[in-house]
């Protein structure tokens, strides 16, 4: 009992013990300040988030078109080439009427015989019907004598102009068809046109390259949209124009040989966009021998109980839900063999049973030395039962391999592999002290950088013009998500149904 | 971290710093809190925001008197201005005299823990309270406690006197410290 002499001595006594008083604010409290300090750093991250998902999407668009007009059966030739030859042949005998582009345009233009025999113009695979077993010359004079018929001819022979100024003939047919046209090698070589010399070497290879693609028409990969361009009308009045212009052109530089694109080119790329429901569950083992020894002096230092017994017997806990999103590129090594990357967020959640109390010290010791935190969750008896939320939310890079069990490339099953190094954005992990009495929050002994493997098993199919693909997964974290000097490892598990897109066709 | 270095941290918002500092004085100013609020939840509140405004006002701070001083003062004046958000604690502040405090005689420890003392503050109503809380602990004047409360100067004198005298009548009872013995004038006269 403290005895007071003097009026001062009561301020003096109360200000002393005042200033002795200590109490622990729970965590929540820097969480709040924390949230509030660095509200704008966050919404950076996330404008990050939002920008790498951005661009992925760009890039997928980008690759997407070229895969497609790669894949377009093209002979690409010059505007003034094509002309030269058109012209050659129509030299003989022009008479009004309406090109083979009257299909479509009803251009009244000359005509003769060896507008049949031409196979410069185009023609169009994807129109033509092979349920009409008709040649290609009765189809084209269907459509000469025919002008005013719009969407009958299944054939479209046309000169296209694309925006870089090069003109397009698209040949379409089945071999048997093909063989009934005549052979180019065959045409007279325009006199005087020494710069379409490299023409007719290109008619003569792709028709060479035709007969042999033909032969295999898989391989054929075929446009399923003909160039939306405005078509040549080769009148009357401006063909003696058009013979004075070509007798000027410049030589043919040899790249637009390369133009020919005969061959199937395989997707290089596919972008996959996927969403997978989990559940997560943890697995818990003490650290190694050497650490538990370690630690058990330690702690009998400390006048802590050791951890006498199986760590998994101690503790309560549950599974919960949680989630990962990502894009995938396939990178299609052969056909069955894929190579995948991407980006992927991943929220693993379980719950631990536990029971709130007053705030009391709780131990945790590690390798080298005892940390204290205060509790306010007791692991087995206290006022009220709670479950205590653990998460994870992280960002990883899969990289893995990917099998496909059937040659379908539509509708198959496959199997897929990856290794995720993981970056652990946000946590809530309550760690057990070493006296496996409380819970508490030690966010300097999470692991930051983990790595995680990933099995799946998937099967692909194609529903209209979506590629989807739906099958089980499950992940593995190879590393504790705390660091070594933890004693204890906590390993998770998520289990999930992966449900992915394919973004490109 | 030096006390320089977790302020030059602090002002460029670095995180570390920003922890360092709370750790190292976020027990203390929880208990000052806590003098001033009704119960812990309300105390955390009070730190929380006090935390705030020190880490945003970090750059005025001009290394005059201490840190730790300058900290604390911002704490209550958050405590301050929280509690005058309370319609009870205005109304409270005009009670001219609180009574009706009750305490129970209890077996006091030989030992004084501080907490107890604290707690025996804290049974004192809440107008009662604050101006004692910054009187007798804090050291601000009487002008001072006016003008941050509102009231009038000698509001505040006769409400410190007022929880004073409680204080150490629930202090007695719970035998915490002894009445002063009062001074026997003659005896000072004949043996001085």
């Amino acid at each position: 009992m403290e005895y007071l002499k003097k009026n001062g001595d009561f301020e003096k006594f109360l200000k002393e013990k005042a200033e002795q008083y200590r109490m622990h604010p729970s965590e929540k409290v820097w969480e709040g300040i924390y949230r509030s300090l660095h509200r704008r750093k966050r919404n950076y991250t996330y404008g990050w988030i939002f920008l790498i998902v951005i661009t992925s999407l760009l890039i997928w668009r980008n690759v997407s078109r070229r895969e497609s007009f790669s894949h377009q059966f093209a002979i690409r030739l010059p505007d003034q080439q094509l002309h030269h030859i058109s012209l050659n042949h129509f030299s003989e005998n022009r008479t009004p009427g309406y090109s083979t582009n009257a299909v479509n345009t009803k251009t009244p233009v000359s005509t003769d015989d060896n507008i049949q025999n031409s196979t410069i113009v185009n023609t169009d695979f994807t129109r033509f019907d092979i349920t009409k077993p008709r040649t290609i010359i009765s189809d084209l004079s269907d459509a000469v004598n025919n002008p005013v018929e719009e969407s009958s001819t299944e054939i479209s022979s046309s000169v296209s102009t694309s925006d870089t100024g090069v003109q397009t003939a698209e040949a379409s047919a089945t071999f048997e068809e093909f063989k009934e046209l005549p052979a180019l090698e065959q045409f007279p070589q325009p006199e005087g046109l020494t710069a379409s010399n490299h023409y007719y070497q290109l008619q003569s290879q792709t028709a060479h390259l035709l007969e042999e693609k033909m032969q295999n028409p898989e391989e054929l990969h075929l446009s399923k949209t003909p160039t939306e361009t405005p078509r040549t009308a080769f009148t009357e009045e401006n063909n003696e124009q058009q013979i004075s212009e070509q007798e000027s052109l410049p030589f043919i530089p040899d790249r637009h040989q390369e133009s020919i694109q005969v061959k199937s080119v395989k997707r290089a790329w596919i972008w996959q966009l996927y969403f997978t429901p989990t559940i997560s569950y943890r697995t818990l083992a003490e650290n190694s021998v050497n650490a538990y020894v370690t630690t058990s002096a330690s702690m009998n230092a400390a006048g802590i109980m050791p951890y006498a017994s199986d760590v998994n017997s101690m503790v309560y806990h549950r599974p919960d839900m949680g989630f990962q999103i990502g894009i995938k590129s396939a990178y299609v090594l052969s056909e069955k063999w894929n190579l995948t990357g991407g980006l992927q967020f991943s929220v693993s959640k379980y719950d631990i049973k536990a029971f709130q109390h007053p705030d009391e010290v709780a131990t945790i010791t590690l390798r080298d030395r005892n940390v204290s935190t205060i509790s306010r969750f007791r692991n087995t008896n206290g006022i009220k039962e709670n479950w205590l939320r653990n998460f994870y939310f992280s960002a990883g890079i899969p990289i893995g391999v990917e099998k496909k069990f059937s040659e379908n490339k539509k509708n198959f099953i496959g199997m897929g592999a990856s290794l995720q190094p993981t970056f652990v954005i946000d946590n809530r992990a309550y760690l057990i002290s070493s006296d496996y009495k409380n819970y508490a929050e030690m966010p300097s002994l999470i692991r930051r950088m983990n790595v995680n493997s990933s099995v799946e098993i998937f099967t692909q199919q194609q529903t209209g013009k979506i590629r989807w693909r739906v099958g089980p997964q499950v992940r593995y974290q190879l590393f504790s998500s705390f660091l070594k000097k933890y004693p204890i490892n906590e390993h998770l598990f998520d289990f999930g149904i992966k449900m992915g897109v394919q973004l490109n066709k | 971290m030096t006390e320089e270095a977790i302020i030059k941290g602090c002002i460029i918002n670095d995180a570390t710093a920003q922890r360092e500092l709370y750790n190292r004085f976020c027990s203390k100013m929880l208990a000052v809190c806590y003098r001033f609020a009704q119960s812990k939840e309300d105390a955390e509140d009070m730190l929380q925001e006090g935390f705030i405004k020190v880490f945003s006002q970090i750059h005025t701070y001009e290394g005059r008197g201490s840190f730790e001083g300058w900290i604390r003062k911002i704490i209550v004046h958050t405590c301050i201005n929280i509690l005058k958000r309370n319609k009870k604690f205005n109304d409270n502040l005009d009670i001219a005299f609180a009574s009706g405090v009750h305490t129970r005689e209890e077996a006091v420890p030989a030992i004084i823990h501080a907490k107890q003392i604290v707690e025996c503050i804290r049974a004192l109503p809440i107008g009662y309270r604050t101006v004692l809380n910054l009187y007798a602990i804090e050291g601000y004047s009487h002008k001072e406690i006016a003008e941050m409360l509102d009231i009038e100067e000698s509001t505040s004198r006769s409400q410190y006197t007022r929880a004073r005298a409680m204080l150490e009548e629930i202090l007695i009872r719970k035998k915490i410290i002894q009445k002063p013995k009062k001074e026997n004038w003659l005896m000072n006269v004949m043996f001085r």
